[in-house]
């Protein structure tokens, strides 16, 4: 065993973050550690980095309890983390954020020496299939780049166990193939993995062993070979999900005039004649790699085009039936189109404001007189919705910042469904939200679709656009490739449809 | 989910331990004034701490807007001066012309307030740039129009607005209370405020939730010119003349006092009973700097003292709140 954690304990204040937990770790074994937001994850991992002390319990690493005293001797005996919340300076290089307070000095006037630190990260990059340049500047990389950048710096510190925290959530698919891989190739080397993950489909691809946490306590601790999924969410949430994706109830009655219909909508530089309907109640999946221009196709419904644009939008988009100008975020929520965003820290909610105040957002009018805030209706209405999501929160008067990943992502769904709308576009509605949250999000989806609401969703989870949408189109390069029924659709048929067209469409060099 | 619950449950509503703290400070700094010197708890010293402040609460408030929607206004000073300048100069000491004479300056205050926050909302300029240059431009034109001379026209009644008494309380703290009032009013309970809160605390997601933005944006930069004329009206009837300099200092203690009173630097969090409360710390120091009979130079040290003082203690309880 190379790290050994034995019943250690870690109390915040009256709260026991961490009660009895163990874990082993063995030289060459990928251990993926899974449970909902709040079980005792971080803290652990924390723990294991050297940057928190835990109350009680025994801790050692390769037979030494002296190598977690702070963060520095943690990374000085071999234990680098990749952390889900990106730290990479977006003002400095790949490589000079990989080698930030290290870098290779000159031999004779001791300055550092770029070429150096060039090659070396070049070398991981290449590894990784990373399609960037060493010398990029952070800032300008894609959400998925700059997560290949930070799993490089991970692994450019040669580690002996390499914590990874959701290493994946932002990644495109085949960049997380390429992960594995190499991951592969360095635990045969001996190389000790930590995976956290939501992705249980992650787990079973890479993982020896698991380990399940809820509520600060170990809930499970297998060989992979010994556990299937039902039982790893069973352990998860202390009960079984038997279906985490709701059956259709109704069929969408597609004879009906469509409630979002797109013709020939081009935006040059992005996407081109990108044309489909959504009928009333029908959930309709937009797959595709990450780049491929989707997430453009729904902020340019939304009216939120990106800066650059140097050309307008082309093409109609009609809400039942009537031709509609996306001319910013405002029209588009006063025509009945709401918008669930990709980030939801940077787009979908002020953190800082209360629960009550995100969710009155969207519609301060209807809850205002002459300009002037009913506050019991504000207040009426945010208390309805959180029972009807069943959000965890203290109160409406809570800030938002401090609810769990899941519980955030139900305010930003609560702000659309507070106000009723007509067309809900989500993209990426799920990204490092818990199991359980998850299947009530999908719930609520499909609920609102069954009531008759045309939805838009974008997702790069394939499980869940499969299981959640009645039909599937591909986009690539900015154009849409294939239309697949739900019934046809399989997780292979959609990414054959998303690479053929890489290869096949005469579509757009980047549309990111 | 238990240790999130247990930590909201403690701190309900964390902004309000900035202003609560705020008064606290004040209070505490009261008292320690009132054991220094016997003149503190004078009436005539209270009165004359309250005629002091009028006219930085009215201007305070107005920056504590701008900073509330994640912005800032360094012009506001020189708004003030050249209200006092204008207003004296086209009232020239006759009673007839007192209102078309502040009316003026309420339509200049207006078009400064405007165009700063045209540029910021937008074109996209950087505030602090922005309204740097509109003080350089605003103090230049103020300069050329007074060829720098100090204007005397201000009306006997005028200066009633600051010199006279109601209930032997001075007029210009019931201009100020007022402006308290409308200020609580249109940032806690209305559509407006609550966007300005929004806006400061995350603009993008803000904007996405179909709200208007650029022209709320743009408005607290209006609100923040009008509320320093006003101020700059309180300020010449209590000088009793208009001069080009007679509101610089202005624009660094107003931010000053809404960063005292807790409201956060880049927006999204903080209340004007905190600015008023940093209003009172910061005129409470300059009158006992006066009442210990200290040079009065040293008022600036104490200021910068304040300034940083405040936005220590708040970063401190950011970084523990968290």
């Amino acid at each position: 065993m190379i790290l050994q954690v034995k019943d250690i304990t870690k109390r915040f204040g009256v709260v026991r973050a961490l009660e009895g937990v163990s874990l082993d770790v063995g030289r060459g074994e990928v251990h993926a550690l899974v449970g909902e937001n709040g079980a005792g994850k971080s803290t652990l991992t924390r723990i294991i980095g050297g940057a928190e002390r835990a109350d009680a319990g025994d801790i050692s690493f390769e037979g030494s309890s002296q190598a977690l005293s702070s963060p520095a001797a943690a990374l000085a005996a071999g234990i680098s983390i990749v952390y889900q919340h990106l730290n990479l300076s977006d003002e400095l290089t790949v490589a000079g954020n990989l080698y930030l307070g290290r870098e290779p000095r000159r031999a004779l006037r001791g300055g550092v020496d770029d070429k150096a630190m060039r090659r070396a990260v070049t070398a991981w990059l290449d590894r990784l299939g990373a399609e960037f340049p060493a010398d990029e500047l952070v800032g300008r990389l894609s959400p998925s780049d700059r997560q290949l950048a930070e799993i490089a710096r991970g692994l450019s510190h040669d580690p002996k166990l390499l914590i990874m925290d959701e290493p994946t959530a932002s990644l495109a698919p085949v960049a997380a193939e390429r992960v594995f891989a190499v991951l592969r190739e360095l635990t045969a080397a001996g190389l000790a993995v930590i995976y956290i993950t939501h992705e249980l489909a992650h787990v079973f691809d890479l993982a020896d062993r698991v380990t399940v946490l809820k509520d600060g306590r170990n809930a499970l601790s297998a060989p992979i070979a010994e556990v299937d999924r039902g039982g790893l969410i069973e352990a998860m949430v202390g009960r079984a999900v038997e279906e985490l994706f709701p059956p259709r109830t109704q069929q969408p009655d597609r004879a009906a005039a469509p409630a979002l219909e797109l013709r020939d909508l081009t935006l040059p530089g992005y996407f081109e004649s990108v044309s489909f309907s959504i009928a009333p109640g029908e959930v309709v999946g937009l797959g595709g790699l990450v780049g491929s221009g989707r997430s453009r196709v729904a902020r340019a419904i939304f009216g939120d085009p990106p800066e650059r644009a140097a050309d307008p939008l082309r093409g109609t988009v009609l809400v039942d039936g009537e031709s509609f100008r996306p001319r910013g975020p405002r029209s588009a929520v006063k025509r009945g189109i709401g918008f669930v965003p990709e980030d939801r820290k940077a787009a979908g909610l002020v953190l800082g404001a209360t629960v009550a105040d995100n969710i009155a957002l969207p519609q301060l009018e209807r809850l205002a007189s002459f300009g002037v805030l009913r506050r019991g209706a504000e207040r009426a209405v945010a208390e309805r919705e959180t029972e009807a999501l069943r959000i965890k929160t203290p109160g409406v008067d809570a800030e938002v910042g401090n609810l769990s990943g899941g519980n955030q992502q139900k305010v930003v769904l609560a702000k659309w469904l507070a106000r009723g709308c007509r067309v809900l576009i989500l993209d990426e509605p799920t990204p490092g939200v818990d199991v359980g949250a998850k299947a009530e999000i999908y719930l609520l989806v499909r609920k609102l679709a069954d009531e008759g609401t045309a939805v838009l969703l974008i997702s790069s989870d394939l499980p869940e656009l499969l299981g959640l949408s009645d039909r599937v189109l591909v986009m690539s390069r900015g154009r849409i490739v294939a239309e697949l029924e739900a019934e046809a659709a399989t997780e292979e048929s959609v990414m054959k449809a998303a690479f053929d067209g890489m290869e096949t469409a005469p579509g757009l060099e980047s549309a990111a | 989910m238990s240790a999130i619950a247990a930590r909201v449950a403690r701190a309900p509503r964390p902004d309000l331990t900035g202003a609560a703290a705020s008064w606290l400070a004040l209070f505490t700094l009261a008292v320690v004034a009132s054991i220094l010197s016997s003149d503190f708890l004078d009436k005539q010293n209270l009165l004359n701490i309250g005629r002091q402040a009028a006219p930085l609460a009215v201007v305070s408030l107005g920056q504590t807007i701008v900073i509330l929607c994640g912005g800032i206004d360094v012009s506001v000073g020189a708004v003030m001066s050249l209200t006092t300048v204008v207003v004296s100069t086209e009232m020239n000491g006759d009673p007839s012309m007192v209102i078309p004479a502040v009316l003026l300056v309420l339509v200049l205050g207006a078009a400064i307030g405007i165009v700063n926050g045209f540029l910021v909302a937008r074109v996209g300029t950087d505030p602090f740039v922005t309204t740097l240059a509109a003080m350089l431009i605003i103090s230049g034109a103020a300069l050329v129009y007074t060829q720098g001379s100090p204007t005397n026209g201000l009306t006997p009644g005028f200066r009633q607005i600051s010199e006279g008494e109601v209930l032997g309380i001075p007029a210009s703290i019931f201009f100020a209370a007022g402006a308290f009032v409308f200020c609580w009013f249109i940032l806690r309970r209305t559509v407006w405020g609550r966007t300005i809160y929004a806006l400061g605390g995350n603009m993008r997601a803000t904007f996405l939730s179909g709200r208007r933005t650029a022209l709320v944006q743009a408005s607290a930069y209006l609100a923040a010119s009008l509320f320093a004329v006003v101020a700059g009206l309180l300020l010449a009837a209590r000088i009793g003349t208009g001069a080009v300099s007679a509101g610089s200092g202005y624009e660094l203690e107003s931010i000053a006092a809404a960063l005292i009173g807790g409201t956060a630097f880049g927006g999204g969090r903080g209340r004007i009973s905190g600015t008023i409360a940093g209003v009172l710390i910061l005129i409470v120091l300059f009158n006992l700097v006066n009442l210990l009979g200290l040079p009065s130079q040293l008022q600036q040290i104490v200021r910068g003292a304040v300034i940083v003082l405040g936005v220590a203690v708040y970063s401190r309880r950011a970084v523990t709140g968290s």
